[in-house]
C-alpha cells in the first residue's frame, strides 16, 4: 500500500486537478433540479390568460441553463476522468514493468518457488486491479463525500421533513448493500473452491486416462464429475440469483423511498405546504443520493480485490533474487577460470579444477553427478558461494553480472527455444548477424538441412505458436545459437544426448574446427566418450566430487570408470 | 451458436418462464411514472385526497411487487444457465474420456481443461447475462416508447427526433468500441504470451546478457497495452458522455420547452412532462455500457467456436464389428510392428517381434527416446500399429472388445494416479469389490501397515495427486490397486524416482507379488528387477537390437553393456 500512496503523491496535480473537476460535476448535478423545479412550477402557473411570449422565453431560458450545466458536467466529467485514468493507466504499465524487471533477475531456483501462472497473473491481473481501485476508488470516495453530503444538505434545506422521511429506505439499502456484498463474497469463495475443484478433477482425469482407460473405469470417473457440477449448480444458482437481482433490487429500495416521498410530499403539496417543483426535484434528488450509498458496497469490493492484488505485487516486488548484481569489477577477455573445492547444499560435495583460454575441459559422469549444476555456477545463473569461482583469478561474486555473463556461449541441457523464428532463435544473443553468418552457425551446428526442410526455412515459427522442432533439433539449434554467439568462453552442457551417431560425428568435427579457429575455454559435458575424448583434460564426477582426472588418454590407461565406457564407445570409431 | 441452442431447446420451459418474468418487471417498472402521472394531474393538483392515497397504494404495490418477477426471471435464466452448462461439461468431459491417447499426448492438459471449465465458463455468462440484458433492453426501449405515446402522442411525436440520434450512438459507437475492446483483449493476449516466454527462457536470457533487449520488447507491448486502453477508455467517455448528460438533458429540455407550449395550448398537463422526464431516463439506460455487451457476445462466440472445435476433435480408436469378448490368458506377442505417431512420418518403432509366453516377464531398457515406452502403449491399443500386428492368445488386438482386452491388464507407471478420493476408491477405482479383498491385497504388497495407520483408514481421503502421501506409499497404492483387479497382464512402468531403502524393498516385494503368475511387459530401471526378467529387449531407434538374460547380454559388450556402465556400474 505504501508504494501505491508514495506513487499517488507524486502525481498530485494531475489528482489535484482531477478533484476540482470532479467537484465541480458533482455541484452541478446538484443545481440541475433547481432548475427544473424553477420549470415545472413555471409551467404549472400557465394558464391561457398568461402572456404567451414572455413565459415562453422564460421557459427557452431555462431549458438553455439545463443543457449548459449538462454540456459542462460532460466536459468536467470528460476532464476528471482524463487525469485519473492517467494516472492509473500509467502506475499500471510502470508497476508490470518493475515487476518484469524482478522476474528477470530470477535465477530458476527463485522462478520454482512460485508457480509460473501465478507469476503471469501478477503481471497482468493483479496490476488491472490496482489499476481499477485507482480510477474506481478515488471517484466513488469524492462522490460519497461531495455528491452525498450536498445532496442531504441541498435536500434539507428544501425541506427537513420530507428529507427525515425519505432517507431512512436508503440507509437501509445501505445496509442492505453492505451485508449482501460480503455475503456474496463468501459464497464466491465456495464457488472459486468448487471451480477448483471441478478444474482438478478435468485435469486428474486427463493426466491419469491412461490408468482409467485400462481398468475400463471411465464410468465411474464420469460419475465423480458429474457429482462436483451438481454441487457447483446448487450453490451457483442461489449465488448467481442473488448477484442478478442484486443491482435490481437496490432499485427496488430507491422506489420505496421516492413512493414516500411522493406520498408525504403530495400531501404537503394538497396541503400547500410545498410546490410541484418542489416535490419533483425532491424525486431526482432521491435518485441522486442512490448512487453513493449503493457504490459503497462496490467500493469494498473494489478494495479488498485490490488490497491482496498489492501484497501479491509486493511479495514479488520485495522478494530477494539468489544472485545480486553487486559486483563492481570489470573484465576485459578471458583468460582462465578456476573452481576451488566447490561445495553446495544439493550434490556438489568439493570440485575443483582450472581451465585457461584455448584448453578444452571435459567432464563426464553418471547421471546426477552434479555436471549440471556445477556448470550453471560458472555464469552466475545460480549464486556460488564465495571464493569458490574465479574468471581471471577475480571472484565471479565480484565481477559486475553482465560484464561477466558477456562472455559466455552456453548451451544449456534442456535446449530452451524463445519463441519466434528460427533465425531469432539462432540469433538470440546478436540479433545483429548477417545471413551468412546465420547460415554459417547452422551448418556448424549440422542443423541446416533441417531447417531448410522446415516450410519457412529459417523464418519458421517455432514454439507454442508455430512449429515443434524435435527434441534433436532443439538441441542444435541451441547449439548454432552458441556458436553465433562467438564469446570467450563455450560451455556445452550434454549437447548430443538428443541426436543420432551420424549427427554426433557431425557436430564433434565441426566442435573441434571451431575451437581450433577461435580458440576459446571451452567445458564440455557429455555421457558420450567421442565427445569429450578430445580434450585437453577430463573430469570424471561422481555424487558430487571428482573420481578420476587427468587427460583423457591417461584415463583411458587407467582402470577406471572412464576407460571401461571408452573401450565399449570407441572400441569401433577409428580417429 | 447452433451448438448452444441444441443445449437451450432442452430447457425451454426456463427460458420461457424467464422471459415471461423479465416482461412483467419491465411493465411493472414502467407503469409507475404513468401513474404518477395520473396521480399528479388527476389528484393532487386537484387536491383529491381519498383518490391520492388509493393511487399511493397502487404505486406502492407496483414499487414493491417488481422484486418478484424480478427474483423469479433471474433464478429460471440462472437455472437454465446451469442446467446447460452441466450438460455440455458432462458431454465434453464424456467426449474427452472417448478419445485415444494421442488427443491427450498432442493437446497439453492445460488446454483440455480450459474448454471444459473456463469456455463453458464464458459461454454461461453470456447465457445468464449478455442475452437477458439485451432481451431486456429490447423490452425496456419498446415499452418506454409504448409508454410515451401513450402519455401523450403529440409530446412522443417530437421526442421523436431524438430516436435517429440515439440508433446511430448506439451502432456506430457500439461497433468502434467492439473493436478498440478486442483490440485491447488481443494486445492482452500477447502481453500473456510475452510473459510466458519470457518466464520460460529466464536463464537463457541472463547468459546471453539479452536482458535490456527482451525488456524493452516487453516494455514496447506493455506500452502499446496501456495506449490502446488510454484509446478506448477515452472513446467511451465521450460515448457516456453524449449518451448522458448531452442526449438526456437535450430530451429533458425538449419535454420542459415543448410540453409548456403544449400547456398552454391545453393539449398537455404538467403530469405529463414529469412522467416523460422519468421515461427519458429509462430510455438512456439501455445503451449504457453497449461496449460491454458486444465484447461479451465477442467472448462468447469465440468460446463456442472453441468448444465446437474440441468436440469435433476425433481421435476414437472404435472396436471391430463383432469383436472377440472374454478375458485375455496373457499370451502376447508382436508381430514386425512398425509405428508412427499419428501425423508424422518418422517411425518410432520399426519392426519390433517378440514374444511373452503366459506368465513370462519382459523388461524392455534402452536410453531415453528408444521406443520403450511407445511399445508398453501399443500392447493395450492405445495407438493402433501402422504395420505388422500385436496379438493376445493369438488374436489381433484389433479384433479385441477395447473394454474386455483392457479388462484383463492393469498398469503401474511411473507416477502412480492418484486422483481426490478415499484410500479405498483410489485402490478399487470406484468398483464394486468388498472391503476384505481390499484389504487382502493392501497386505499382500505391504500398504496395509501404513493405510491401518491413516486417521480414518481406507476411508481416509486422499489428495489430487496423493500429495497427502510419500512417493512410497503411492506406488504401494497402485501396486494394491492392480493386484485387487486380478490382472493376467501387468504393464509395469517402473519408477526411477530415488526414496528409502526400506520404502525401496518393501515396494521390490509388492513388485514381485503383483508380478507373481502374471504376464508382464515393463520398462524396468533397477537393476534388481530386470534381473528378474525372463528375457530383455535392448531398443535403440525403435529396434530390438539385443535380446537375452543379464548374463548373455553383458558378456555380449553392446547396447546393454554401455547402459549398465552408465546407470549401475559407475564406482563398483
Amino acid at each position: 500500500m505504501k508504494r501505491l500512496f508514495d506513487y499517488l503523491k507524486s502525481q498530485w496535480k494531475k489528482i489535484l486537478i482531477a478533484f476540482i473537476a470532479l467537484i465541480l460535476v458533482d455541484i452541478m448535478q446538484i443545481l440541475y433540479p433547481q432548475y427544473v423545479r424553477k420549470a415545472i412550477n413555471l409551467i404549472k402557473s400557465l394558464s391561457t390568460d398568461t402572456d404567451k411570449s414572455y413565459w415562453i422565453s422564460v421557459l427557452w431560458h431555462y431549458a438553455f441553463i439545463m443543457i449548459a450545466l449538462y454540456l459542462a458536467v460532460a466536459i468536467f466529467r470528460l476532464v476528471y476522468r482524463w487525469f485519473l485514468r492517467t494516472v492509473a493507466v500509467s502506475y499500471d504499465h510502470q508497476l508490470r514493468m518493475a515487476i518484469m524487471d524482478k522476474y528477470l533477475s530470477f535465477s530458476e531456483r527463485d522462478l520454482q518457488k512460485f508457480d509460473i501462472g501465478d507469476l503471469m497473473s501478477r503481471l497482468i491481473r493483479d496490476t488491472r486491479s490496482v489499476r481499477r481501485f485507482i480510477m474506481m476508488g478515488t471517484i466513488i470516495l469524492v462522490d460519497l463525500a461531495v455528491l452525498g453530503g450536498m445532496t442531504i444538505v441541498t435536500m434539507v434545506s428544501m425541506s427537513p421533513y420530507l428529507t427525515l422521511v425519505s432517507v431512512p429506505p436508503m440507509i437501509i439499502l445501505t445496509l442492505f448493500v453492505l451485508w449482501a456484498g460480503s455475503y456474496m463474497q463468501k459464497k464466491f469463495k465456495v464457488m472459486l473452491e468448487l471451480f477448483g475443484e471441478m478444474t482438478e478433477r478435468v485435469r486428474e482425469t486427463a493426466v491419469g486416462i491412461k490408468v482409467i482407460k485400462t481398468f475400463v473405469r471411465e464410468d465411474f470417473f464420469m460419475k465423480l464429475f458429474e457429482q462436483i457440477n451438481d454441487r457447483y449448480i446448487g450453490t451457483g444458482v442461489k449465488l448467481f440469483t442473488l448477484q442478478s437481482s442484486f443491482w435490481p433490487l437496490s432499485s427496488v429500495v430507491v422506489g420505496l423511498s421516492l413512493v414516500i416521498v411522493l406520498w408525504v410530499g403530495g400531501d404537503m403539496v394538497m396541503s400547500g405546504k410545498m410546490d410541484i417543483g418542489t416535490l419533483v426535484s425532491f424525486m431526482m434528488y432521491i435518485n441522486m443520493i442512490a448512487w453513493p450509498m449503493l457504490s459503497v458496497g462496490m467500493f469494498i469490493t473494489v478494495y479488498s480485490m485490490s488490497k491482496s492484488a498489492i501484497q501479491r505485487i509486493d511479495e514479488v516486488l520485495t522478494y530477494e533474487p539468489e544472485v545480486k548484481d553487486t559486483g563492481t569489477r570489470e573484465i576485459e577477455g578471458v583468460s582462465n577460470i578456476t573452481v576451488k573445492d566447490i561445495k553446495d547444499d544439493i550434490v556438489l560435495k568439493g570440485v575443483s579444477f582450472s581451465v585457461s583460454k584455448g584448453q578444452v575441459l571435459g567432464i563426464t559422469g553418471p547421471p546426477g553427478s552434479g555436471k549440471t549444476v556445477l556448470m550453471k555456477y560458472l555464469p552466475r545463473l545460480w549464486q556460488p558461494g564465495d571464493g569458490m569461482v574465479f574468471v581471471n583469478d577475480i571472484d565471479v561474486n565480484d565481477i559486475r553480472l553482465a560484464s561477466l555473463r558477456r562472455h559466455f556461449s552456453y548451451v544449456p541441457q534442456d535446449p530452451i527455444l524463445f519463441a519466434g523464428t528460427v533465425r531469432d532463435n539462432i540469433a538470440f544473443a546478436r540479433p545483429d548477424a548477417t545471413e551468412e553468418e546465420i547460415i554459417w552457425a547452422a551448418k556448424m551446428a549440422c542443423v541446416w538441412d533441417d531447417i531448410q526442410a522446415l516450410p519457412k526455412g529459417l523464418d519458421t515459427v517455432v514454439g507454442e505458436r508455430g512449429i515443434t522442432l524435435s527434441g534433436g533439433q532443439r538441441q542444435r539449434v541451441s547449439i548454432a545459437r552458441a556458436f553465433l554467439a562467438g564469446k570467450d568462453i563455450l560451455i556445452l552442457d550434454d549437447p548430443l544426448s538428443a541426436v543420432d551417431t551420424h549427427t554426433e560425428r557431425c557436430i564433434i568435427k565441426n566442435l573441434k574446427e571451431y575451437v581450433a579457429q577461435h580458440s576459446p575455454l571451452t567445458i564440455i559435458v557429455s555421457h558420450r566418450i567421442p565427445a569429450i575424448h578430445w580434450a585437453d583434460y577430463v573430469l570424471v564426477l561422481e555424487g558430487g566430487k571428482v573420481l578420476e582426472e587427468g587427460t583423457p588418454e591417461e584415463l583411458a590407461e587407467r582402470d577406471g570408470l572412464y576407460s571401461r565406457l571408452y573401450r565399449y564407445q570407441m572400441g569401433g570409431d577409428v580417429e | 451458436m447452433k451448438l448452444l441452442w441444441k443445449y437451450v431447446k432442452r430447457y425451454w420451459i426456463w427460458a420461457v418462464l424467464g422471459v415471461i418474468g423479465m416482461f412483467l418487471q419491465i411493465f411493472f417498472k414502467l407503469i409507475n411514472p404513468y401513474l404518477i402521472r395520473i396521480l399528479i394531474d388527476q389528484y393532487i393538483l386537484k387536491n383529491d385526497f381519498v383518490g391520492a392515497t388509493r393511487m399511493m397504494y397502487l404505486i406502492l404495490g407496483f414499487t414493491l411487487g417488481v422484486g418478484i418477477p424480478l427474483i423469479f426471471s433471474s433464478w429460471a435464466i440462472n437455472v437454465l444457465t446451469f442446467k446447460v452448462m452441466k450438460d455440455i461439461r458432462m458431454d465434453m468431459f464424456r467426449h474427452m474420456m472417448r478419445q485415444g491417447l494421442y488427443f491427450f499426448s498432442k493437446t497439453p492438459t492445460g488446454v483440455i481443461v480450459t474448454r471444459i471449465t473456463n469456455d463453458v465458463a464464458s459461454v454461461g455468462d453470456v447465457l445468464a447475462g449478455s442475452i437477458p440484458a439485451i432481451v431486456s433492453d429490447v423490452f425496456i426501449i419498446t415499452g418506454v416508447w409504448v409508454f410515451l405515446f401513450l402519455v401523450n402522442t403529440k409530446l412522443a411525436l417530437i421526442e421523436l427526433v431524438f430516436a435517429p440520434i440515439i440508433a446511430i450512438l448506439a451502432i456506430g459507437f457500439g461497433r468502434w468500441l467492439r473493436d478498440l475492446y478486442s483490440h485491447i483483449r488481443d494486445v492482452r493476449a500477447t502481453l500473456n504470451i510475452k510473459s510466458q516466454e519470457i518466464l520460460s527462457a529466464i536463464p537463457i536470457i541472463q547468459v546471453f546478457v539479452q536482458v535490456p533487449r527482451i525488456r524493452k520488447d516487453y516494455e514496447k507491448t506493455s506500452l502499446e497495452y496501456r495506449n490502446s486502453l488510454f484509446k478506448a477508455f477515452f472513446i467511451t467517455d465521450i460515448f457516456n458522455a453524449l449518451s448522458g448528460p448531452v442526449l438526456k438533458t437535450s430530451m429533458q429540455a425538449t419535454a420542459i420547452v415543448a410540453g409548456g407550449y403544449l400547456i398552454l395550448r391545453g393539449s398537455s398537463t404538467i403530469g405529463d412532462v414529469v412522467a416523460f422526464l422519468t421515461y427519458i431516463n429509462y430510455l438512456i439506460e439501455p445503451i449504457r455500457d453497449i461496449a460491454d455487451k458486444y465484447t461479451m457476445i465477442q467472448d462468447a462466440t469465440s468460446a463456442i467456436m472453441k468448444i465446437q472445435r474440441f468436440m469435433n476433435e476425433n481421435w476414437y480408436i472404435p472396436d471391430a464389428e463383432n469383436p472377440h469378448t472374454g478375458r485375455p490368458e496373457g499370451y502376447i506377442r508382436y508381430d514386425n510392428v512398425h509405428f508412427a505417431y499419428p501425423g508424422t512420418k518418422k517411425e518410432v518403432i520399426r519392426g519390433v517381434s517378440f514374444e511373452a509366453l503366459k506368465g513370462k516377464k519382459i523388461a524392455l531398457v534402452g536410453f531415453t527416446g528408444s521406443g520403450k515406452s511407445t511399445l508398453l502403449n501399443l500392447a493395450l491399443r492405445f495407438y493402433d500399429v501402422n504395420k505388422g500386428a500385436i496379438y493376445v492368445d493369438d488374436i489381433d488386438i484389433r479384433q479385441w472388445k477395447k473394454d474386455d482386452l483392457r479388462s484383463g491388464a492393469a498398469v503401474v507407471l511411473q507416477e502412480p494416479f492418484l486422483f481426490k478420493g478415499t484410500i479405498r476408491d483410489n485402490i478399487t477405482l470406484g468398483r464394486d469389490i468388498p472391503l476384505e479383498k481390499v484389504i487382502d491385497a493392501a497386505k499382500r504388497v505391504h500398504a496395509h501397515d501404513f493405510i491401518k495407520d491413516l486417521p480414518n483408514g481406507y476411508d481416509t481421503m486422499v489428495l489430487s495427486g496423493g500429495a497427502n502421501l510419500s512417493v512410497g506409499q503411492r506406488q504401494l497404492i497402485s501396486l494394491a490397486r492392480a493386484l485387487v483387479h486380478h490382472p493376467s497382464i501387468l504393464i509395469l512402468d517402473e519408477a526411477t524416482a530415488s526414496i528409502d531403502s526400506e520404502t525401496e524393498r518393501l515396494i521390490q516385494e509388492g513388485l514381485e507379488e503383483v508380478m507373481k503368475g502374471r504376464t508382464t511387459l515393463m520398462v524396468a530401471h533397477r537393476l534388481s528387477t530386470i534381473r528378474e526378467a525372463d528375457k530383455i529387449l535392448v531398443l535403440d531407434s525403435g529396434r530390438v537390437v539385443e535380446e537375452g538374460t543379464h548374463e548373455e547380454l553383458l558378456k555380449k559388450r553392446g547396447l546393454y553393456y554401455e547402459l549398465y556402465m552408465l546407470q549401475w556400474a559407475s564406482g563398483q
